[in-house]
């Protein structure tokens, strides 16, 4: 992103706004969508984010930086907690135009989901990992931000988005192949793969966070 | 930090990316997305007042979800869970959108605190079960922009109205929030293939449960730095964040009386926390408050003066800004009663909080 961006933004230009929804409307929906597996609270979050965005653009720290970081901050503590940004904004958000129906999800994705145990078993353990350390892995791994990219959209040390990562790498390891079994459970052709080594047996099942 | 760390953190995340692949989602497709692009510019580049009376109100939970049976809103539901404080009616509060900033000090705050948790502390414990609703009424007006171009400019407070909530236990059920006359689901709907084609998901109200609650630590330090650990990462701040917490962890909900009082102790030790004396709810009723300021916005928690029991909460504006005059209000609630019902939309007759 570039320099005028940011000031531009933080000056008010609406074209400005604009450029960086187009830029980045999708992929905050990705993030919102793997974060909450519910499509219209992910359509929710966009739209909040954005709003938020235009409430909050004078704060912007004037520096050359790109404005993604700060963009996912803010979608990730709407993913925290919406409340409050719901009701600042309950009238533009009543004026979204309304969906007629649930868009309509395409079967291959489906299909090709149903084959692929691992993916849905990835997609289960990440539901589990504790909020800080998905925040973390959402952001550096799925969505792609570096380090410092995360550790400015979090408001935390680069350290601390590193030891978050390992620790959410280690646990992921354990909860993806705990989900694995759970599938062999129930799956008629048990799925072996070799990539996938339990580094360690799992005797007790983790207090499960709820997916939010 | 290392000075040149991205070539090896790179490998690092496409290493994990590798290992942990994310299922494709379609995203937005790019009708909608142009959609909200136009929606959104509408938004930011209002500059009249906001046509309250103009849109029809409509849940946003409508967009996708089955209209839920309107049942005929109960106007003549009564409750009277406060005791002795009688609330006035909601239409009779007079209500200024102005009030006066009062002097705010450091002074006191553990010494309330020590009050409030002495209060709390000692209280009836409910019990509330997994098939059961959490229900809290409240009177509650929340600000909102009057001219949405700028969204900093000037606010407005809502009339003050009558708000009912059930949360449910189960958190992936569906809840309800009745306010204004009108229902609003928390959740549930039509069960919704998931984008990606996994389980059919039906979202649950989501909200913190009885059972949650009672499971946070009783030591006031350890609930705070728990609390901080809960909040770390969220706008504005770190001391703002756990303060703000508090208020809605503790707001709409039933909350073991220890624990309660652990996190009323645990909110006195919050750096920046003042004490305001004689603060006044939505419901017109006087007491003393625990407040904290950020952002040029002051929220207080405000308790009975005599019982010392939480009744509500207010936050305004410290000094004039474009937002509007100091002692503007932002927000105000007054609560009136909690219970614990078995089904949405009942009222529990022994609701006393």
């Amino acid at each position: 992103m570039n320099v005028s961006l940011r000031s531009r933004l933080r000056a008010g230009d609406p074209e400005a706004f604009r450029e960086l929804f187009q830029e980045l409307a999708q992929a905050v929906h990705r993030h919102a969508m793997r974060a909450t597996n519910d499509w219209s609270t992910a359509e929710e979050i966009v739209s909040l984010t954005f709003l938020e965005v235009w409430r909050l653009r004078e704060k912007l720290d004037p520096n050359d930086d790109s404005v993604r970081p700060w963009v996912y901050g803010i979608a990730t503590n709407l993913l925290r907690n919406r409340g409050r940004a719901m009701r600042r904004h309950k009238d533009a958000m009543e004026r979204v135009p309304a969906l007629d129906t649930v868009p309509d999800f395409s079967d291959e994705v489906a299909e090709r989901l149903d084959a692929d145990h691992r993916l849905a078993a990835v997609k289960a353990a990440v539901a589990r990992l504790r909020k800080n350390q998905r925040d973390v892995f959402l952001l550096c791994v799925w969505s792609d931000l570096s380090y410092s990219e995360a550790a400015d959209a979090l408001g935390i040390a680069v350290g601390t988005v590193r030891s978050r990562l390992a620790r959410a790498r280690k646990r992921l390891h354990q909860l993806t192949e705990e989900e694995l079994k759970k599938q062999r459970g129930t799956a008629e052709p048990p799925v072996v793969r070799e990539q996938i080594r339990g580094d360690r047996p799992t005797a007790v099942r983790s207090t499960q966070e709820t997916v939010r | 930090m290392n000075a040149f760390p991205q070539r090896g953190e790179e490998t690092e995340r496409q290493a994990m990316a590798d290992q942990f692949p994310a299922t494709a989602t379609h995203g937005l497709s790019s009708a909608r997305t142009a959609l909200l692009e136009e929606h959104l510019m509408r938004e930011i580049t209002r500059t009249d007042a906001a046509p309250v009376t103009g849109a029809p109100r409509r849940p946003r939970w409508a967009m996708v979800a089955v209209p839920v049976a309107l049942a005929a809103v109960a106007t003549t539901m009564v409750l009277n869970v406060t005791g002795s404080t009688t609330p006035a009616a909601p239409s009779s509060v007079a209500l200024s959108p102005v009030v006066k900033v009062l002097p705010a000090s450091a002074q006191g705050t553990s010494e309330l605190m020590q009050q409030v948790a002495a209060a709390t502390g000692n209280g009836k414990r409910l019990t509330v079960r997994a098939d059961q609703y959490i229900y809290v009424k409240s009177e509650v007006g929340f600000s909102r922009q009057i001219h949405e171009r700028t969204m900093d400019g000037p606010i407005k407070l809502d009339a003050v109205h009558e708000r009912q909530v059930w949360l449910p236990e189960d958190p992936t059920r569906p809840g309800l929030i009745r306010e204004g006359g009108q229902d609003e689901k928390l959740g549930g709907g039509t069960a919704q293939v998931s984008i990606d084609g996994g389980a059919p998901t039906t979202p649950g109200a989501d909200n913190t449960t009885y059972a949650q609650l009672a499971a946070l630590p009783t030591d006031p330090d350890v609930l705070l730095k728990k609390i901080y650990a809960i909040t770390e990462g969220r706008a504005p701040g770190r001391d703002a964040a756990a303060f703000d917490w508090v208020g809605e962890t503790i707001g709409e909900a039933i909350v073991p009386p220890k624990v309660e009082a652990a996190i009323w102790l645990a909110a006195g030790k919050i750096p920046g926390v003042e004490v305001v004396h004689n603060a006044v709810d939505a419901a017109g009723r006087h007491g003393d408050a625990l407040a904290f300021e950020s952002l040029n916005e002051r929220t207080e928690y405000i308790f009975d003066k005599t019982t010392h029991t939480y009744l509500g909460e207010r936050s305004y504006l410290v000094k004039d800004s474009k937002a509007g005059k100091a002692g503007q209000l932002t927000g105000i609630s007054a609560v009136l009663g909690r219970g614990v019902a078995d089904k949405i939309g009942e009222v529990p007759s022994d609701g006393k909080a």
